[in-house]
């Protein structure tokens, strides 16, 4: 990898310094030539890989000694601090209670190792697994050097998305975690410049439309610190169903967050996040809305499935995604309908 | 000694601790990058973005001016593969023990995606990592033929030389049969890309080359390392003591040896190579994709009259590479009459080459798979079309050495219930889950090979058994440890063994499960000529477990010690299996090992 600076920071403003040092005249956050390094677990990889390459490392793990490192469960509100670990908090016993979907997104994704080192604010921002994205000897990926197309459209794109897609990429948004908690609707804490400011999460990321390379809506130095979410009727009954080539330690084809609030077997709320088939994290409002009122029996849940990917646009090799995704959004309905609470 | 393993069973060893697994979760065990070598210099490859075409032009500035980079080795100044260059081209083996391919140059040509097209060494493993990154490769792009049904591929009949099962007239039974199952099925490529990493650390001293690199074939790499080089074989020390997962990846010569062992020779100084993950998915061999068509007639008792087994394999454009199962699938049954045929089809990859079991997991799967399909035909259960087609010999006529599949599938069925399944579909439930049950057979040949080993006995009672056989985690230090410990009669605890290095006495290939066979039975005749040359009683055994120290009566070593009046008694001994020829041994040092079994055995 190229040399790089680095510096460890143990408070936010100062870690907002040092990333912003090297970095002032960054227009966005896919200009700038520094990183924060929390776990490691994507930066590490891709500046190994020759894919990202800051000029300035920024570690932050210290923050796991102020707010950003608790995970605090009082009255209906849950706050998740940014530099917790995976592991902490899917096995987090009021998490695993309250909020099933968030620990078991957390635990069937990647491997205890990872889950030990990774955070959550790093999680949420985890980059795309495409491997055109990943190899540099490809030199058209518009993610990776904006404008020079995307070898993916023609290529082998098996694992790629058919939700959120574009003419100019259609890499697939990798993590689990962020369907629960888009699902949930969630809200992100970011510290930046004037301080810190509260967004949905469904605000955070950006379909890749025609700048793929950006990837969220953060400012150049902007610094998740804590994620919330907040207990309602339908957040003990939601699960997280991940399917995928093998059944450990791999991303997913196609995953569903669902959550339900019932009254008998008619559908009071329903909240939809599907994973593995989208571009971002994907909130499927229609199919939501398909299942208001309406009794969980087969044919609503058929129905709400159909709705979910009413504007797939497979690929040559991910068309199976469509069938596979509707599939396991039925599962996961029902088994979430089937839950004990 | 666990308390989780299972009593021994007759003829089986001893439940004893590997004598190795301290080492290895301790991280003392050295694997082949381990090895501390003086002022290593680091490399990376660079393989080929494209699958087929050819390098017009590879600019080499930005990646020469990384801060460490020491040279960049590329086919430009490597030079043409031929006699008298400093690279040679090594002949290829379809049967295995030569190169992985007869692709061996690194360009400018491309033949298969991820060939390796340069090495980049540098001070550090970073800077050459950097370097290699900034190599940049223009290419004139062709589109690639990579399989099965890609127009330009090619197809060749191996079934002649192959001489692949025949017996009776196949085709006449299979049209006057009663009942016809015709099927086709299809298997993927997979790779072998065991844990431990592709690696290969080369140092020179005094015209010497020593190699460091995970092998199932010490002689092998010594012997195709000589070759590759030009040098005389008794220049080349290969070691690899232990090895970190193989499955036939690592028992052939891999042209980024040759690579290495240029680049340390032209810098002056050992130069290691770690390959990446992702790179060991196209620089070393692979189980190819196959097709296969299958016509069963039968009776409609269920006694099968024909079979006809027809296999398509895709290998490189240059290389005969096959598995040709159907030496095994048209083995398994009693069928009346057998017919079988392999074809090749060459298309723009590289050579696959032996992965674990390579002709029996494809093709029995698609034999077994014909069989539940033809028990449905017939309204039969599964395991009863198996009985009714078992059979103590096969079409041609020949013998099976040792058969007992109807007495694992009754203690299976016993155990297992079958008697209570179902075979409509849907209509058996574990709770929520629909399940179904069904069955399959499996075999493998046997095999042993010729083999060579040195056993010292010291007077004080430890002995020290030496030979260049492999352990691929399978265990071969402790079965080895445990045959001298019985034949010597001394504890398991007083033997070292010594693997993995040209310098010791040749073993096989570590391929078709021969090991134990072939390592154990040179070990045997070394400790029992030791034994006589002690004039020791013949250990007697109450029982026939393996390494069992029980029931042997240990040799007086004091007394016999002291009336040879010597310190020490050493033996070398070589086993010959059956069928072996004299110069078997003799081949096997220069490279070439003989292996015996299976349905040639």
């Amino acid at each position: 990898m190229q040399s790089f600076q680095f510096s460890r920071s143990g408070d936010l403003q100062s870690a907002y310094s040092a990333y912003r040092t090297a970095d002032a005249e960054a227009a966005d956050a896919a200009h700038s030539h520094s990183q924060y390094l929390a776990g490691g677990t994507t930066l590490l990889d891709l500046m190994k890989l020759g894919v990202m390459r800051p000029e300035r490392v920024v570690d932050i793990n210290d923050l796991d000694r102020t707010n950003a490192g608790l995970v605090e469960f009082a009255g209906n509100r849950l706050q998740l601090g940014a530099l917790t670990r995976m592991s902490d908090v899917s096995d987090h016993p009021d998490v695993r209670r309250e909020f099933p979907v968030i620990a078991q997104s957390l635990q069937l994704a990647a491997s205890a190792q990872i889950r030990n080192m990774a955070s959550l604010g790093g999680n949420v921002l985890q980059r795309t697994r495409c491997s055109y994205f990943r190899d540099t000897s490809y030199s058209n990926c518009n993610k990776r050097e904006p404008g020079s197309g995307c070898a993916a459209l023609d290529g082998i794109n098996r694992p790629h998305a058919i939700l959120g897609t574009s003419e100019r990429c259609i890499a697939t948004y990798p993590g689990d975690f962020a369907q629960a908690l888009i699902a949930l609707d969630a809200q992100v804490e970011v510290m930046g410049r004037n301080g810190s400011r509260e967004l949905p999460f469904a605000k955070l990321h950006r379909p890749p439309g025609q700048t793929p390379h950006l990837e969220t809506t953060l400012a150049p130095g902007e610094l998740i610190t804590a994620f919330r979410i907040t207990r309602a009727p339908f957040t003990r009954r939601s699960l997280f169903l991940k399917v995928r080539d093998r059944e450990s330690y791999e991303f997913a084809l196609a995953s569903a967050a669902v959550a339900l609030d019932l009254n008998g077997d008619i559908v009071k709320q329903a909240r939809i996040a599907l994973g593995g088939v989208a571009t971002v994290p994907w909130r499927a409002h229609e199919a939501e809305a398909s299942l208001f009122n309406r009794r969980l029996d087969d044919t609503a849940v058929r129905h709400a499935a159909d709705v979910a990917f009413a504007d797939a646009r497979p690929r040559q090799h991910n068309a199976f995604k469509v069938e596979l995704g509707k599939r396991t959004l039925m599962r996961a309905l029902r088994q979430a309908g089937d839950m004990e609470i | 000694m666990s308390t989780a393993a299972p009593e021994p069973k007759e003829n089986m060893g001893k439940p004893e601790p590997r004598i190795d697994g301290r080492l290895k979760v301790t991280g003392e065990a050295r694997y082949g990058s381990d090895f501390p070598v003086a002022n290593p210099a680091y490399a990376f490859l660079v393989t080929s973005a494209i699958a087929k075409g050819r390098i017009t032009a590879m600019n080499l500035t930005e990646a020469k001016a990384v801060p460490g980079v020491l040279e960049i080795f590329y086919h430009a100044n490597i030079g043409e593969l031929k006699n008298g260059s400093e690279l040679k081209m090594i002949e290829y083996r379809s049967g295995g023990g030569g190169p992985t391919s007869s692709i061996q140059d690194f360009g400018p040509e491309i033949k298969y995606g991820g060939q390796i097209i340069a090495l980049v060494v540098a001070e550090t493993f970073e800077a050459a990592r950097e370097a290699a990154h900034r190599v940049h490769v223009t290419y004139q792009a062709e589109q690639p033929s990579a399989t099965f049904d890609s127009p330009g591929v090619s197809e060749e009949d191996i079934s002649k030389q192959k001489d692949v099962p025949q017996a009776g007239d196949a085709e006449a039974a299979y049209g006057a049969a009663q009942v016809k199952l015709e099927a086709e099925y299809e298997t993927p490529t997979q790779h072998h890309n065991p844990i431990e990493l592709f690696t290969t650390t080369c140092v020179w001293q005094d015209e010497e080359l020593t190699i460091y690199e995970p092998s199932q074939f010490m002689y092998g790499l010594k012997a195709n390392a000589a070759k590759k080089m030009g040098i005389d074989i008794a220049k080349v020390h290969a070691v690899s003591p232990f090895v970190g997962g193989a499955f036939g990846s690592k028992a052939q010569f891999s042209p980024r040896t040759g690579l290495v062992a240029l680049a340390a020779r032209r810098l002056n100084r050992p130069v290691k190579l770690v390959a990446t993950r992702d790179q060991g998915f196209t620089i070393q061999t692979y189980r190819a994709e196959t097709r296969q068509r299958i016509r069963i007639g039968a009776q409609r008792d269920g006694k099968i009259t024909s079979f006809i087994h027809e296999g398509w394999e895709v290998t490189s454009r240059p290389d005969p590479y096959s598995v040709a199962g159907v030496e095994d699938s048209a083995r398994l049954y009693g069928f009346g009459a057998v017919k079988t045929r392999v074809s090749l089809v060459h298309a723009d990859r590289n050579t696959p080459g032996f992965m674990r079991s390579p002709p029996v997991v494809p093709y029995i799967y698609a034999l077994e798979s014909a069989m539940d399909e033809l028990a449905i035909k017939l309204n039969m259960d599964p395991v009863e079309l198996r009985r009714i087609n078992d059979s103590q010999t096969d079409a041609t006529g020949k013998q099976w050495s040792s058969r007992s599949l109807m007495k694992c599938y009754d203690e299976a069925s016993e155990r297992f219930g079958w008697s209570k399944r179902s075979p409509e579909p849907g209509s058996m439930r574990d709770g929520d889950w629909l399940i179904g049950w069904g069955c399959a057979s499996a075999v493998y040949p046997t095999h042993v090979g010729a083999a060579a080993a040195r056993v010292l006995l010291t007077a004080d009672g430890k002995a020290r058994v030496q030979i260049a056989a492999h352990d691929l985690g399978t265990g071969a230090y402790t079965v080895i440890g445990q045959i001298a410990a019985e034949e010597l009669g001394i504890p398991l605890s007083s033997v070292s063994v010594e693997l993995g290095d040209s310098n010791l006495p040749p073993a096989p290939v570590a391929g078709g499960s021969n090991t134990t066979a072939s390592a154990c039975s040179a070990v045997m005749k070394a400790c029992e000529a030791i034994r006589s040359r002690l004039s020791a009683p013949v250990p007697t055994q109450s029982d026939n477990t393996v390494g069992s120290n029980t029931g042997v009566r240990q040799p007086n070593l004091e007394e016999s010690f002291g009336r040879l009046g010597v310190g020490a008694i050493e033996e070398y001994a070589e086993y010959l299996p059956p069928g072996g020829k004299p110069d078997s041994i003799k081949n096997l040092y220069a490279g070439t090992p003989f292996l015996t079994g299976g349905s040639k055995g």
